[in-house]
């Protein structure tokens, strides 16, 4: 039987709740379900293994801590091996499923050889002195993420361009797709101009584009597949010839346009 | 069974502080101080700011006050061990910091691609264009997938917190390897801490590549070693044999060399102890299950391996005799392949200062093993491996030896760690009535030890972040290339063939799925890039490899794969355009019009 209040219990606790979280919660609230999730994989399943066939006292807290995360990397990969082997997709469920099993049966042996450990929370006292480093230390971590993690502008002299892009479209229509996406650093107005086997066909413009947004239109080109010229032109410089695209023998395979 | 003589570290009895955290609360604010100064260095760096000294004031803070609190006899184990433990988390942040948004160092690429397969089709062992060998030794990317899985995360943030997993466990590890084998808790937290002074510490061990799991994985083994050879009793060995097993089957599916350097370290183990002690008592059964297991995965899953490292290690063999014989140019040291990039001359004098340091301190650690521990084999094998590092410096001087030894250096540091640290306990035991000073001699020695590592490992002006994702109006901007290939993704699909330069390529591989071939070797990828007419051998090259695009891109630094990955700033040097209009022929499509990018169809060109 378990008992209540060991360590094998809380980690049998956490597998299934973990494994219950990775079930329930959605994938877009990883801030919730990483911290709950994550140490199934990386600490509880070696955690049962280690105290299940170590007898109690055998090792330090940190060889415990030590041998739990990398007999949990171990049972991670070979679990993989094995689902894989047996032709099984490695997706959450059969895996941790199958690490949650792992874990859930190496606790109930340990359990059932005497190898749980009572819980004993300890409480470590900390000065005023020695509250106030870690409390300044995690203020300077948080404020080093916040800034590490925060795109910044642009050096000066970065270049930024435009793309101009002709594709058939797909499924054999009669049509071709053309696009421009706007990689420079600041909004900028194009226009574009569509050439069906040499004679003009269509224009499109003024097109003033965000930086990073895209434009894209189909053109029918009826039947015969002619030669498709495209070009694109700024409204800085609007006679100039900024980018062009050429479609000859549309030997190109698209998925979407 | 005499395989460890030093007895088992026991925890110091006083302590200088009553308290239990002792001055880790004063560690942490130092490392986090580090930390955030190197976060405001790479902010700067970003927006095209100099910001060098800030760089290296962030690294004296993580590893200054360590060093010193280690120095002390008086702090208890746990204190010790989690010094070292954050400090080796601190310097991951540093890398982390340095790339908060994508993967930028070049073998990432392909282990990413690797571990967005798995993602994508829950199965191992997919393919790879870039790195063929690397689905065979899928360890690494199966742990990212998972906790992507179990998480919720992206692939980018999994393989973070994989080798953020993988950084904690060589430096728990080490310094349980070293507690046990030096039987001195000081020296293993010096042994930790200067372990970190290995030149690929700070950037390259860390990237998301299959050595970064494996080697702490193989380091976690050894310590299981050290502890089963201290079990007399055979059934209290069982329970070590057991994890033994698990460990090294895990080392041996994520990396090949880690898996062969596991196996012969313990080969090697046990011809030294047979040789001081006899065959008995020596850990046979443990290499021997090591061996047995790299060689059935060699035969069943990593059956390309010798074909990928044979020709790695016959050009590095060939070009230290040419170089010895003076037929090929040494390599020049503090200074990239070309020349551009030279290591400013205040670096350089700090290099060598820590070179001749460590020397020094491998010197004083082998005369002391010599006195009190030449009888351990373990011992014994981890001063050859410190004597094998340092004379494997002058190696770095052969252009193809280069990277072999400075990988060879990761596993073969260990070996100089302890014995560093061991000299450098018995220096501060014999400067006990000088104690203040001789520790922050020391901690400073260990400092520059350290950035003498850092110096050699990474060029000067790649230590901090470039512009990888840049804000602007509404939102931010990726570099063109990583567009173009979100764009042939998006709109061609996945496993499009692709010519592209080296950098180009990775971006095609990870942001486009795309199969992306580069290089020079079969196909001769840059050849036909480079080329400024398009010949019949071209279009015959296209049609064998069944090319479906090109790109190309005139920007040279595209074929760089250190530093390819980032917006330019100023106007890039370019190639000549015939590189890119040769493809301007009938049978070719000009589908991407980027600039100095284009993207061809080239089906119609085979």
């Amino acid at each position: 039987m378990v008992k209540p209040r060991t360590d094998l219990a809380l980690v049998m606790g956490l597998a299934l709740a973990a494994c219950v979280f990775a079930a329930l919660l959605p994938s877009s609230v990883a801030v919730l379900r990483a911290p709950l999730c994550l140490p199934l994989v990386l600490v509880a399943p070696g955690y049962a293994v280690v105290t299940a066939i170590f007898r109690p006292g055998e090792l330090r807290t940190s060889e415990l801590l030590t041998l739990s995360i990398a007999v949990s990397i171990a049972a991670t990969l070979i679990s993989a091996l094995l689902l894989d082997v047996l032709g099984v997709a490695l997706t959450a469920a059969p895996w941790m499923g199958l690490l949650t099993a792992l874990t859930l049966a190496a606790a109930a042996w340990g359990t059932a050889h005497g190898r749980s450990r009572p819980l004993v929370f300890r409480s470590i006292p900390v000065g005023r002195a020695q509250a106030g480093a870690l409390a300044a230390g995690l203020a300077l971590l948080v404020g080093a993420a916040t800034l590490g993690f925060t795109p910044m502008s642009a050096p000066s002299g970065t270049r930024g361009t435009s793309a101009l892009w002709l594709l058939p479209a797909p499924q054999g229509r009669q049509a071709a797709c053309v696009g421009v996406i706007n990689e420079q650093l600041h909004a900028t107005t194009y226009d574009v101009s569509v050439l069906l086997a040499g004679a003009p066909a269509r224009r499109f413009g003024p097109i003033t584009l965000a930086p990073g947004a895209t434009w894209s239109r189909a053109i029918a080109v009826g039947p015969g597949r002619p030669v498709i010229n495209a070009s694109l032109s700024t409204a800085a410089d609007p006679s100039a010839v900024y980018r062009s695209a050429v479609l000859q023998d549309w030997n190109v395979a698209v998925a979407s346009c | 069974m005499t395989l460890t003589v030093a007895k088992p570290a026991q925890p110091a009895r006083s302590t200088e502080q009553s308290s239990v955290l002792g001055w880790l609360p004063w560690i942490f604010l130092a490392v986090a101080a580090g930390v955030m100064v190197v976060s405001w260095a790479d902010a700067l760096s970003r927006t095209g700011h100099r910001a060098s000294v800030l760089f290296w004031l962030a690294m004296a803070l993580l590893i200054f006050p360590a060093a010193f609190r280690l120095c002390s006899a008086r702090v208890r184990p746990g204190e010790r061990l989690a010094t070292v433990v954050l400090v080796g988390l601190g310097l991951y942040a540093v890398k982390v910091l340095r790339d908060p948004f994508a993967f930028t160092y070049g073998d990432e690429f392909p282990h990413l691609y690797n571990l967005q397969t798995i993602l994508s089709s829950g199965r191992l062992f997919g393919t790879n264009s870039i790195l063929p060998i690397t689905p065979r030794y899928p360890g690494l990317e199966t742990l990212a997938a998972l906790i992507a899985r179990a998480g919720g995360l992206s692939p980018f943030a999994a393989g973070v917190i994989t080798v953020g997993a993988g950084r904690l466990l060589m430096m728990l590890g080490l310094y349980l390897l070293y507690a046990r084998l030096g039987g001195s808790e000081r020296a293993a937290g010096l042994g930790a801490l200067l372990y970190a002074a290995t030149p690929n510490f700070l950037f390259w061990s860390v990237q998301f590549a299959y050595e970064s799991l494996a080697l702490p994985l193989a380091t976690v083994a050894l310590f299981v070693t050290i502890r089963w050879a201290q079990e007399r009793d055979v059934g209290l060995r069982r329970p070590w044999e057991l994890c033994f097993g698990l460990v090294a089957v895990a080392v041996v599916v994520t990396h090949h060399v880690s898996s062969y350097v596991l196996v012969a370290f313990l080969l090697a183990l046990c011809v030294i102890h047979w040789r001081l002690h006899g065959r008995a008592g020596a850990p046979w059964l443990l290499a021997a299950g090591a061996g047995v297991a790299t060689i059935l995965w060699l035969a069943l899953a990593g059956g390309g391996t010798v074909g990928y490292l044979s020709p790695v290690l016959t050009s590095a063999l060939k070009q230290v005799i040419q170089t010895l014989a003076r037929e090929t140019p040494a390599r020049g040291l503090f200074a990239n392949q070309g020349g551009s990039v030279v290591t400013p001359p205040a670096e350089i004098v700090i290099a060598l200062s820590g070179i001749m340091l460590l020397g020094l301190g491998v010197l004083v650690g082998v005369r002391l093993v010599w006195q009190q521990r030449w009888r351990n084999p373990l011992m014994v094998l981890l001063v050859f491996c410190a004597f094998i590092y340092l004379g494997t410096l002058p190696l770095r001087f052969v252009p193809a030896a280069w990277e072999t030894v400075s990988r060879a250096g990761d596993f073969l540091f260990i070996g100089v760690g302890l014995t560093v640290a061991l000299g450098v306990v018995w220096m501060l035991e014999r400067g006990k009535r000088r104690s203040l000073r001789v520790r922050l001699l020391i901690a400073t020695a260990v400092t520059i030890v350290f950035a003498s590592g850092v110096i050699a490992g990474w060029p000067a002006n790649e230590r901090l972040a470039q512009p990888r994702l840049i804000a602007v109006t509404g939102g931010t901007l990726d570099p063109p290339a990583v567009v173009a290939a979100q764009w042939s993704g998006r709109t061609l699909g996945p496993n499009q063939r692709v010519f592209a330069q080296d950098a180009d390529a990775r971006f095609f591989l990870t942001s486009g799925l795309q199969t992306s071939l580069t290089g020079n070797f079969a196909p001769d990828v840059d050849d036909l890039l480079d080329a400024r007419k398009l010949t019949p051998a071209m279009r015959a090259l296209l049609r064998s490899s069944r090319t479906t695009l090109v790109v190309s891109d005139r920007r040279e630094i595209s074929g760089d794969n250190l530093f390819g990955f980032y917006f330019d700033s100023g106007p890039p040097a370019l190639a000549p355009a015939a590189t890119a209009s040769k493809f301007d022929v009938p049978g070719a499509n000009r589908l991407y019009d980027g600039g100095d990018l284009i993207i061809y169809g080239v089906r119609g060109l085979w």
